[in-house]
Order: C-alpha cells, then structure tokens, then sequence
C-alpha cells in the first residue's frame, strides 16, 4: 500500500513538473507597436488615400525603437552589433539602387518615439523614409521533471531541471516621412532555449541576447525580402 | 548540520536576486525548564517564546511557479514566566537563534514549504528573587525546522506578506541542567517579504 502510495505521489510530482506557463504574445505585441491608431472611418478615408511617393533610389533613416519599461518582459537593450546586423541589408539595397543612403537616427536626439516625432526628426534630416525597427521579448522559466531533485539542495548544482525558453520579435515599418504612407511592415521571432542546473543558469541579459540575435537576422532577410518585392 | 549550512551557502554564492524578510512568530512546546533547573516556582517550557526574526531570502532557482529558495536569518527569542512576577521573582528565558531554511515556493498557488538547520546560542535562563537559583547557561543547540507558509500578494499593494507554521525540533543542554531539555516547538508566524 506505501508503495502504491509512493507511486502515485511521484507520478503526480512528474505531471507538475513541466509546467511552463508560456509566452504572452498580447503583451509583446502591444510592445511593438509605433502607432496606436484610432479606429474611426475617417482615419480609415484618410489612410486609403495617402499615396506613396518615394523618389528612386530614396534616403532611408533608421530608427531603433527603445525597448518597453515597467514591463514583466526581461530588460534588453539595442547593441552595436545589432545594427551591424541590418548594414549587410542596407548595402544590398544600395547596391540595387533603391536606397541611396542609410543612416540611422540617433536615440539620444529623439526625445519622444510616436511616428509624428520620429517622422519630423527624419525630415530635419532629409529623409525620404523612416523605418522603424522594435522588439519585445521574454523568458519563461520552468522545471522539467529533474528539477523536483532541487528539493534535495545538491542536485542544484549538477542536475539539469531548470529550462529557460526565449522568445524575441522583431518588427519593422517602412514609412513615408512626408505623408506617413506604410509601404511595408515585416516581423521575425526566434526562440532559444536552454536546460540547465539551477546554480549556474545563464542571467536573462544573456538569454535575451541570443535571441534577440536570431530575431533580427530573420528580419533582416524577411526586410530585403520584402523591399525587393514592393514597388517602392 | 553545518554541511546543511554549508551547501546552501555555497548554492546562495551562484544565485540570484536576493530579498530581505522579518518574522515574528509564537510558540508552545518543549519540556518544563524547572525541570532541569531544580524544580523552581515557575512555568516556562523549553519551546514557548516569542520570536522576531529579520534575514535574506536568496532564490536559487527563479523557475515559475516551482521555484526554490533559501531563507538565512537571525533573531531573537524570548519567554518570560508571567506568573512569576509577583514578589519580583521573574523568570525569563532567552535565546538567539540563527536559521538557514530552504523554501520551495510555488507561486501560483503562493504557498511555501521549507526544512532546514537552526542554531540557537546564548541560551540562558535568567531568574529573580527566590527563582535566582533557576539562572542558568545553556549550550549552543543546533536543530531541525520544518515550515508552511501560505503567500499573500495583492496587485495593488506592492508588498508581499506570509503566515504559517514551523515545527522546530531542538534539546538543549547544560551543566547546571539535571536532564537533557526538549525544546521541540510548534509556532505560528507572520512575515513581511522585501524587494
């Protein structure tokens, strides 16, 4: 009987022990967004009947959106190697002749991130395009069914019963700065995960980063993919 | 007991966010201290007193919603005899404990189980008038906690709070004692969680 009882009890253990809780993709969505549109028939008239006047081949501003604060989402941030990573696009769009520069827009001189302010901040500079480039990321952590040893301490140390699954999106829109046209919008996500002994977990910058890294390479092929698709 | 210590500590060294926490507690439980000192006239049992404890909760696996966690903390624990004060013969009983407590928290349900290694030291019996011959040293203890918690969290206030029981298994020893004293407790606790 004590060891039906046993039985059960560990089998229970094992059903509770994967339990991720998942991502919250509606709040990493409401992270991306540039604009909060009002949804009224008038903005609806008025989007129809903008029209896309680009010049061939265009000055193009880049901007990368800064990450959402107060969020339960991990703190990430843009680094260097992550526009470096957006330059081979830029060079195979010149090289096309679509764009006949790229140049980015500088957070420390942007002080609001509404499209209005980034579009004017784009104009000052003489641009004819805007892409906006943001993202929004987050980390589940869980226990597989060896993390349930952590109770006996040592295994925390050599036990790999700890997962950490990441997920990144990566989103960009090309707008037009005189008439805020939306030529195109594009988005990447990638996932990363890793399994690992509680005491030595990778820290979640680190986590993010890997992600965060594949995201964008995505982007950038999904970006290119699309421009060359799009009578700009 | 000081390799329970040991192994948390060398865990917590790895691990990540840590937060502070204070406990008061009460407890009931344990053997007659008279019954060591000599047979006196007073009532304090070997467990009872009150307890305030402050420390660090350090999380050494931040996993949801089964995560663990150690809780090292130090206080200080106390019990006077209140019977005893008339004619100024109090009695009271004093110690300072020091926990180190490892948590299983659940953090949907909000509840937490713990086991771990206490060590009570500067334990002394202090005695008045004509109980000035229960005053007594008692040794250095270590001994054994279990606790549950349930965690209360609200959206609005920003504070996390907790109340539970423990259940301390601890003998104390002197050499004024006539016999080993059991000082196993059964205590209901309060605490306060800080970020």
């Amino acid at each position: 009987m004590n060891k039906l009882i046993t039985s059960v009890l560990i089998l229970i253990l094992f059903q509770l022990g994967c339990a991720s809780h998942g991502f919250n993709r509606g709040e990493l969505k409401n992270q991306l967004g540039v604009t909060k549109p009002t949804f009224d028939d008038n903005a609806i008239k008025e989007a129809y009947n903008k029209k896309p006047n680009l010049p061939k081949p265009f000055k193009l501003a880049v901007y990368f959106k800064s990450p959402a604060q107060n969020t339960v989402a991990a703190n990430w941030r843009w680094t260097s190697e992550d526009k470096v990573a957006l330059d081979e696009i830029a060079k195979n769009l010149k090289n096309e002749k679509i764009v006949a520069e790229v140049f980015p827009l500088v957070n420390a001189i942007v002080q609001d991130e509404d499209l209005r302010s980034l579009r004017l901040l784009a104009a000052k500079h003489q641009a004819d395009a805007l892409l906006v480039i943001s993202g929004a990321g987050e980390i589940d952590r869980y226990i597989n069914n060896w993390g349930w040893s952590y109770a006996l301490i040592l295994p925390t140390f050599f036990v790999k019963g700890s997962q950490a699954d990441t997920l990144f999106i990566a989103s960009a829109s090309l707008w037009d700065v005189k008439n805020e046209y939306l030529y195109l919008t594009a988005e990447a996500e990638a996932t990363s995960s890793d399994r690992y002994a509680a005491a030595f977990g990778k820290n979640d910058k680190d986590l993010m980063s890997e992600a965060k890294s594949k995201s964008l390479s995505a982007l950038g092929s999904e970006l290119k993919r699309m421009i060359q698709g799009t009578k700009l | 007991m000081i390799k329970f210590f040991l192994l948390v500590f060398l865990i917590c060294t790895n691990s990540h966010a840590a937060k502070s926490y204070l406990s008061f507690g009460y407890g009931r439980g344990g053997d007659e201290l008279r019954d060591a000192t000599g047979g006196q006239n007073y009532s304090i049992k070997a467990g009872d007193g009150l307890s305030l404890m402050v420390g660090k909760i350090i999380t050494i696996s931040d996993t949801k919603p089964h995560g663990f966690e150690a809780q090292l903390g130090l206080g200080y624990m106390f019990q006077d005899d209140g019977n005893s004060k008339e004619g100024n013969q109090v009695v009271s009983w004093r110690r300072i404990p020091i926990e180190l407590v490892y948590f299983y928290n659940n953090t949907r349900e909000l509840f937490r189980l713990g086991y771990g290694a206490i060590f009570h030291t500067n334990n002394r019996i202090d005695g008045d008038g004509m109980n000035a011959s229960a005053s007594a040293k008692a040794r250095d203890a270590w001994g054994m906690t279990f606790a549950a918690e349930k965690v209360f969290k609200s959206s609005e206030n920003p504070g996390i709070w907790s109340m539970g029981l423990r259940y301390q298994m601890i003998e104390y020893s002197s050499s004024t004692f006539s016999k080993k004293v059991d000082g196993d407790t059964l205590s209901f606790t309060l605490s306060a969680l800080f970020e």
